[in-house]
């Protein structure tokens, strides 16, 4: 009866609205936690716009009008908006806001068929899938984390953590952002995820992940007291800092760099994140996904739809990709082309840009931690506070290993 | 011309563009829906009252949250059908909200019948209302931050956006607003503390006020981002405007400031324009108000007039006023007796002050009568003329008593013959009250008809 209601009136509206615009509004949530930037949410004004413009070709007249939603405030937003009937047509949001929207009914699921599901990497679509199988939007593209540093102020970046450390002892600053999504890179580097994943897993580490662990730990405390290594509350300070000259090296997500470039422009170097003492670093990737909205009109589903359709396809991910260099695709077939361009552009290995989507077991470690603390924003919070105790001295390595553990099995710490 | 570079404006169409998105959501059931109820369940009350009687009539506070709360109750059905019922809510607490302020004011003058309500919510009130409503309904549309972030001029080299045009607008608002309580409190604290008295009191309100809309001012523009640099080409640029266009303003708000320095035009001040007794209600920026005691006409001068030209006050350094009664008694009188009576008679008046005290005098041998001048002091410069005609009575009544006339000069025409056969003149003899006095008529060589 509801539904058949509400078919009736969106069926009046659209007879009674011949000459209205053809128009999608798309509400972006900022890639950092944190408050609104006006700089930007200028520059995700101006990237949907010309999203819009390639899509001219594809489906004249349509337009796309963006706002910005800060990622705080996202969940808030979208359910007052939605609770009045003018919610947004599509949500551009990470993977975890993808499944928390979804979650609390804020959004409708996508159904793809099989032909659509092979135009997106699988483990990218893994991140976006309920328990339930549910797809809570379509990946779009990928965000990487990677060192960002002033090539004035430090011309050869070092390539581990040990080179860091000595860099650090000659007088260049370093820079982290306190907080688990940045500092998830390092755990590879002493080859500690196995160990918090065994405690996701409600198992207790055997004694060579959980001496991994206490390694990791035990660094991070090591590296907060040295004079040159700063760590900050978020990435907004340390681009900050990074430009005023504050600092030498950061680490940065490849959506801030065109701020970083407009900053220091041809003194900006970029590079992969410093492997540690075991192995590699294992950087995460942060999943641009597009979700449907509820309140939308059945034309207006129709053509949010097309859109996305038309957003995955190879032209669109390589164009996309390449045009603002700050993403990379989720088309398996765009991918390695896209890869070996960028890494080509900045003189560094294929393989040492990690991309989050082939199918190892650090991705998979990676996806599952943040599948499960992104569920929940308080347990996050506690890993966070308990990171934040190491760095600033007031856990040893071996409470810190302890409560980690107790708050990845889902217990109060 | 210097300003056009400092000032240039940016095309607003993306505000025109944000307006227009809204009209998307037009093509959504639910929201027309909504939008149906929301307007439709107000024209029903409206029409449903004009032909049948309001059951709460004699209560309008309650009648008054009738439609508000039918609202929230089909938002609440709306929820209850896992509809989108939000804009009904959202209007329904509008409507809510606005409709308060009738109980409002009822309750607040419940406790406090002197308490100035009406100026409270006219003037803070209600237009914060609007304004606080008009944010929440654009960010319910979802523009908030996209309209508070559209560039829409700039000015002196710093982008102002709408959201900053707007905070900036309210924030001046509020301020010119309430800057007149922090005012009026330090004034008051000023008399508490150091005794300051009640007129300078006004005064001192007047300059506390607007320092407090200076300082405001000026913290507003630093949010704006119009910083020192900028305030340097303001300065340049109003000081070629005033030398063409804004000199009159300038000088009377700067008249305006050395008077309430001065203390000469303060509010409650007496000030004679032109012959009239005046007090003085408000210094303004540009203009003094006045009120003429005679007629309680509101006089608007600029302040430069007080500032450059000579003014008459009353209350400068003392208040009370001298004033005069002139009157005529039969040259047969004694002038000592009615300069002795005149005296009694005004200092019988409660009005008039014992101090100094009241005199009379002779002042001339007229054609018809001698005539006499009451010199009197009043403590209230605006009751002088109150005074003067209460002693004109009293002394009309104790002439009459005493037997003492007031002659006045009294015309006799005759028919054109001479000598009059019954020609009259009217003795001077007494019998009181008012006595005319004949005159001769003219020779008939020298009147009008005869020169005609």
């Amino acid at each position: 009866m509801r539904a058949a209601l509400l078919a009736l009136l969106a069926g009046i509206a659209s007879g009674c609205n011949p000459g209205l615009p053809r128009v999608l509004r798309v509400a972006k949530s900022t890639t950092d936690p944190g408050e609104l930037n006006m700089e930007e949410s200028m520059r995700d004004r101006h990237v949907v716009k010309e999203v819009a413009t390639l899509l001219q070709d594809f489906d004249p007249g349509l337009r796309l009008h963006p706002t910005s939603i800060s990622q705080a405030n996202l969940i808030k937003e979208v359910r007052r908006q939605t609770g009045s009937g003018l919610g947004p047509d599509l949500i551009i949001s990470n993977g975890t806001n993808a499944l928390a929207l979804l979650e609390q009914q804020l959004t409708q699921p996508v159904t793809l068929t099989q032909k659509q599901k092979a135009q997106i990497t699988p483990i990218a679509l893994e991140r976006v899938t309920t328990p339930e199988g549910l797809i809570a939007g379509i990946p779009m593209s990928q965000y990487v984390q990677l060192a960002c540093y002033d090539k004035r102020r430090l011309p050869t970046p070092p390539p581990t953590l040990q080179a860091l450390a000595t860099a650090s002892g000659q007088g260049k600053v370093f820079g982290f952002a306190m907080h688990l999504e940045d500092l998830y890179w390092t755990l590879g580097g002493f080859a500690a995820t196995p160990a918090l994943q065994a405690s996701l897993d409600q198992q207790a580490p055997n004694a060579t992940d959980r001496r991994r662990l206490l390694a990791w730990l035990d660094w991070l405390r090591a590296a907060s007291f040295q004079q040159n290594v700063l760590f900050l509350n978020d990435q907004m300070g340390l681009r900050q800092q990074l430009i005023q000259g504050k600092l030498d090296w950061i680490t940065c997500w490849s959506s801030q760099l065109p701020q970083l470039r407009a900053a220091l422009q041809e003194h900006l170097g970029i590079t992969t994140l410093p492997s540690g003492p075991i192995g590699q670093a294992t950087p995460i990737t942060r999943l641009q996904v597009w979700t449907l909205g509820r309140n939308s009109s059945a034309q207006q589903r129709r053509e949010s739809l097309a859109l996305l359709q038309f957003m995955v396809e190879p032209w669109a991910q390589k164009t996309m990709a390449l045009k603002y260099r700050t993403s990379f695709p989720v088309n398996p077939q765009v991918a390695p082309l896209v890869k070996r361009q960028l890494a080509g552009e900045h003189h560094i290995s294929d393989d040492s840009i990690e991309l989050g989507l082939t199918d190892t077991e650090s991705t998979r470690h990676a996806n599952a931690l943040l599948a499960a603390l992104g569920a929940q924003p308080e347990q996050m919070t506690r890993v966070n506070s308990i990171l934040n105790s190491v760095v600033f001295g007031t856990r040893t390595s071996q409470e810190a290993a302890q409560a980690l553990q107790t708050v990845m099995a889902g217990k109060q710490p | 011309m210097t300003m056009l570079p400092l000032l240039s404006t940016v095309a607003p169409e993306a505000i025109v563009e944000e307006l227009l998105s809204w009209l998307v959501y037009l093509q959504r059931g639910v929201v027309l829906l909504q939008l149906a109820v929301v307007i439709g369940l107000p024209l029903f009350i409206r029409r449903w009252r004009r032909h049948h009687r309001a059951p709460l009539r004699n209560r309008p506070n309650l009648q008054s949250l009738i439609g508000p709360g039918l609202l929230l109750l089909i938002s609440a059905g709306f929820h209850l059908f896992q509809l989108p019922g939000g804009l009904i809510r959202y209007f329904g607490l509008l409507w809510l909200g606005w409709n308060l302020f009738t109980p409002l004011k009822t309750l607040l003058l419940h406790f406090n019948s002197s308490f100035p309500v009406d100026e409270l919510q006219s003037t803070f009130l209600k237009p914060v209302y609007v304004i606080l409503a008009t944010l929440s309904f654009i960010r319910l549309l979802g523009s908030l931050e996209n309209l508070a972030r559209i560039p829409v001029a700039s000015l002196f080299s710093v982008e102002l956006s709408l959201g900053k045009i707007y905070t900036a607008i309210v924030a001046v608002y509020v301020i010119i607003t309430v800057a007149s309580r922090p005012a009026a409190f330090m004034a008051w604290l000023s008399g508490q503390i150091f005794g300051v008295k009640e007129q300078n009191r006004k005064g001192m309100e007047l300059l506390f006020r607007y320092s407090v809309i200076g300082v405001g001012l000026l913290a507003v523009a630093y949010y704006v981002g119009i910083d020192g640099t900028a305030f340097i080409a303001i300065a340049g640029g109003l000081s070629v405007g005033i030398g063409f266009g804004t000199k009159e303003i300038i000088s009377n708000f700067i008249s305006s400031i050395w008077l309430l320095f001065e203390g000469s035009v303060r509010p409650g001040e007496i000030l004679m324009i032109n012959g009239d007794p005046c007090t003085v209600r408000k210094l303004g920026l540009r203009a003094t108000q006045l009120r003429r005691g005679r007629d309680g006409a509101e006089l608007l001068i600029p302040n430069q007039i007080f500032f450059t030209e000579e003014a008459t006050s009353f209350t400068a350094a003392e208040t009370s006023r001298r004033d005069s009664v002139d009157v005529g008694a039969a040259y047969h009188h004694d002038p000592e007796e009615v300069v002795a009576l005149l005296e009694t008679v005004a200092t019988e008046n409660k009005l008039v002050l014992a101090y100094p005290p009241p005199q009379a005098f002779v002042i001339e041998f007229a054609d018809s009568s001698v005539n006499y001048r009451l010199l009197f002091w009043v403590g209230n410069p605006l009751q002088s003329f109150s005074v003067g005609s209460a002693l004109r009575q009293a002394i009309w009544k104790r002439f009459e008593e005493q037997g003492i006339t007031i002659p006045f000069p009294q015309r006799q025409v005759y028919p054109m013959q001479w000598p009059p056969q019954d020609a009259q003149t009217l003795g001077l003899a007494g019998g009181g009250g008012v006595v005319a006095q004949s005159e001769q008529p003219e020779p008939p060589g020298q009147s009008e008809e005869a020169n005609g």
